[in-house]
């Protein structure tokens, strides 16, 4: 490919990718041009972009040809606050669709110090390894000794063995083992859906060290210092104070309240232990810090000890909202401390915890309603679920059948147990009732990566003003559009979710900020058409991965039972097959969900197959 | 005859507390007259969720748990339950 010296990136991108070949042990930079970023700005959208240029979307996920990409962004080192993040995008092993997960901190201001707007991975190593990243050096050194170490020492092991000034992204057990939901982990935080960890895992890699020396230039640096002071004065006030005083899991009680806190495998929208799980309860019984991640000026992450106060036990582990529902209410599980703990042992085996909960929550039903015979696995049992996600981490024993997520083990036991398996597209759903936030309910039928919260955030739709939570109607497909059109925006830009209250203009003022970052002449209606494209772009590379329209859509137990602790909580199909042909027809897609080959063409989205 | 306020998130925090009451007579009160007399009660939940009998931004109320309401016309009925929550629905 070339590139004339006008179609490089004068300021906030290096326009180079590196692409690794680990089992060649070789690496080429290439070019990406200055109109391609801007058409898919970086994050999620540039990690799209680069996997259907890499042509990833019909190779499976854990052979070797397979790519896994860590993208950054042109906001990456920025002074802008939350924008020191990067996205891990690849085909997923739980869905065998596209996959981009996020994380944030240190990994992503070194790796973008590499010189490169993206770091692609593909091949297999012939020994346990680790890939060394040093600016232009690029090396494979063998880390066998590595394999088996937890994600939070195997990071510290390698910072001892190659200094502190580089970073890693690590896998623990799960992402060796193959776990279809394993996460890649930097600094305690997780790219946690969708198994890269596993992708990596196939490699024979077990961590991604970086570090560098260049830096990019600024088009309006002083003009940019004062919005980030804006910004970052912005994010203090009301709309993220929930974050700060009691992290992600502030809505729990409210959640548990609206009957939209899915409980025993979404048998129920309310938890009658609720209590002893939230954030209040927890400020109460055992000790706390807070943290951020690099960059950060909310400080969302709330640190709490394992044990209660009256123990001498120092350690202490990150509750989110996810975690506690999906390893708390989901499986029955009301004790604190086992939760706790199954959320420090999903982190230390590097385990997404919500696809390992809500695999387990699913087993726990199919052995209560005797599809499997597995007994020990009951609800409420906080023991068992400590050693499902031990076995799961290891694939030992019934953790083999486990770790290939609610999906597939459905169809291992039979019996139509897919119809209560908690997924869709493969991926488990997080913490928010369908039935009980049917707005979020279709944005988690059609989302790319499956169900899935971030996004889609459509339940920013279920809970505002005039809002008719329990009634899903066709019209309402135009705001789950836009929710996920605003995420396709930060998720590329890349900026965290808990910005979102403080914006009034999500396009206006992001296009400020590209405009002073990269002096791209952006506006906000070329943001919204970033946005239309980038999602197109994920959902044409599902068409090439095997996408069928059949596959959007929820299981159907949300489709046929009302909750049983809310009769009003229900939906019926036709309505909610309504409500996705509305989304696909606002996308400007088929009814059925196709993309037109002239839409592709307009969004200037290669697609040298588009042939269904 | 009273209206339930039930307080979450940073609204409990404030407050100290997780649930209020309002007296109302039977054809109810106004969200404003509801948020003046929450002032009375909890001075730090006023300071920071509302002024003048409106709900800061970043700050939503629902009636029952079924619709959502920030106009300070609104009326609310005793028996009814008024939820006090942050508007951010994500985690």
């Amino acid at each position: 490919m070339t590139t004339g010296e006008s179609d490089r990136p004068r300021h906030g991108n290096h326009g180079r990718y590196l692409r690794i070949d680990v089992t060649r042990q070789a690496s080429q930079s290439e070019v990406i041009d200055q109109q391609e970023l801007r058409k898919f700005l970086g994050g999620s959208g540039l990690g799209t972009y680069l996997l259907l240029r890499e042509e990833a979307a019909e190779v499976d996920p854990l052979a070797p040809e397979a790519v896994l990409a860590f993208v950054f962004s042109p906001l990456v080192g920025s002074p802008l606050t939350t924008s020191a993040k990067f996205a891990v995008v690849s085909k997923s092993p739980l869905t065998g669709r596209l996959n981009d997960s996020l994380a944030s901190s240190r990994f992503a201001l070194e790796g973008k110090k590499t010189g490169h707007d993206a770091i692609l991975l593909r091949g297999r190593a012939t020994q346990p390894s680790v890939v060394l990243i040093d600016d232009d050096q690029i090396s494979l050194e063998p880390a066998g000794d590595l394999w088996g170490k937890s994600c939070p020492d195997a990071e510290r092991l390698l910072k001892e063995r190659y200094g502190p000034d580089y970073q890693a992204a690590v896998i623990g057990p799960a992402g060796e083992q193959q776990v279809r939901y394993a996460t890649i982990s930097h600094d305690g935080r997780h790219a946690g859906r969708g198994g890269s960890g596993a992708v990596l895992g196939s490699k024979n890699i077990k961590a991604v060290l970086v570090r560098g020396s260049q830096r990019v230039s600024w088009a309006e640096p002083e003009e940019l210092v004062e919005l980030a002071k804006g910004l970052s004065e912005k994010s203090f006030g009301p709309a993220t104070a929930k974050y700060r005083e009691l992290g992600t899991a502030a809505n729990m009680l409210l959640l548990n309240r609206l009957k939209a806190l899915p409980t025993r495998n979404f048998q129920q929208g309310s938890f009658e232990q609720a209590v002893e799980l939230s954030p209040e309860q927890l400020n109460v019984t055992r000790t706390k810090t807070r943290s951020s991640c690099a960059a950060c000026t909310i400080g969302c992450e709330h640190i709490y000890g394992v044990t209660r106060k009256r123990t001498q036990d120092s350690t202490g582990t990150r509750m989110e909202y996810e975690n506690l529902f999906a390893l708390g209410s989901l499986c029955g599980v009301g004790e604190a401390d086992d939760v706790i703990r199954a959320s420090q042992l999903c982190d230390d085996l590097g385990l997404d915890t919500i696809s390992a909960g809500g695999t387990i929550a699913f087993a726990m039903e199919c052995v209560e309603r005797g599809f499997w015979d597995v007994p020990w696995l009951k609800f409420g049992d906080g023991q068992a679920l400590l050693q499902a996600i031990e076995w799961i981490g290891r694939r030992h024993d019934v953790g083999d059948m486990l770790a290939d997520g609610s999906r597939r083990l459905a169809h291992k036991i039979g019996h139509d147990t897919i119809e209560f398996a908690p997924q869709v597209k493969g991926l488990e759903i997080p913490g928010y009732e369908p039935r009980a936030l049917q707005t979020m309910g279709l944005g988690f039928a059609v989302a790319a990566r499956g169900a899935d919260h971030n996004r889609s955030s459509a339940y920013e739709v279920d809970i505002a003003e005039g809002a008719r939570r329990h009634d899903l109607r066709p019209t309402d497909a135009v705001q789950a559009v836009e929710t996920e059109n605003r995420a396709a925006i930060m998720d590329s830009m890349i900026l965290c979710k808990f910005l979102r209250g403080v914006f009034t203009d999500l396009y206006e003022e992001a296009a400020e900020m590209l405009r002073q970052v990269t002096g791209w002449d952006v506006d906000s209606e070329e943001l919204e058409e970033t946005a239309r494209r980038i999602i197109t772009a994920k959902k044409w590379f599902n068409i090439r991965a095997g996408w069928k329209p059949d596959e959007d859509t929820l299981p159907a137990r949300f489709l046929d039972e009302s909750l049983a602790d809310d009769q009003q909580a229900q939906m019926s199909k036709q309505h909610f097959q309504q409500a996705v042909e509305a989304y696909n027809q606002c996308r400007g897609w088929s009814p059925e969900g196709w993309i037109d080959p002239q839409q592709l063409e307009e969004f200037g989205i290669d697609h040298p197959q588009s042939d269904r | 005859m009273a209206i339930r306020v039930e307080l979450y998130g940073i609204p409990r925090q404030r407050a100290g507390t997780e649930l209020l009451h309002v007296a109302a007579e039977s054809a109810g009160i106004s969200l404003a007259q509801i948020l003046t007399d929450l002032e009375k009660q909890a001075p730090e939940l006023a300071a920071a969720c509302f002024q003048q009998g409106t709900l800061r931004n970043g700050y939503l109320a629902s009636i029952d748990g079924k619709t959502f309401v920030t106009d300070p016309q609104t009326v609310v009925l005793p028996g009814q339950s008024l939820l006090l929550f942050s508007a951010d629905a994500g985690g």
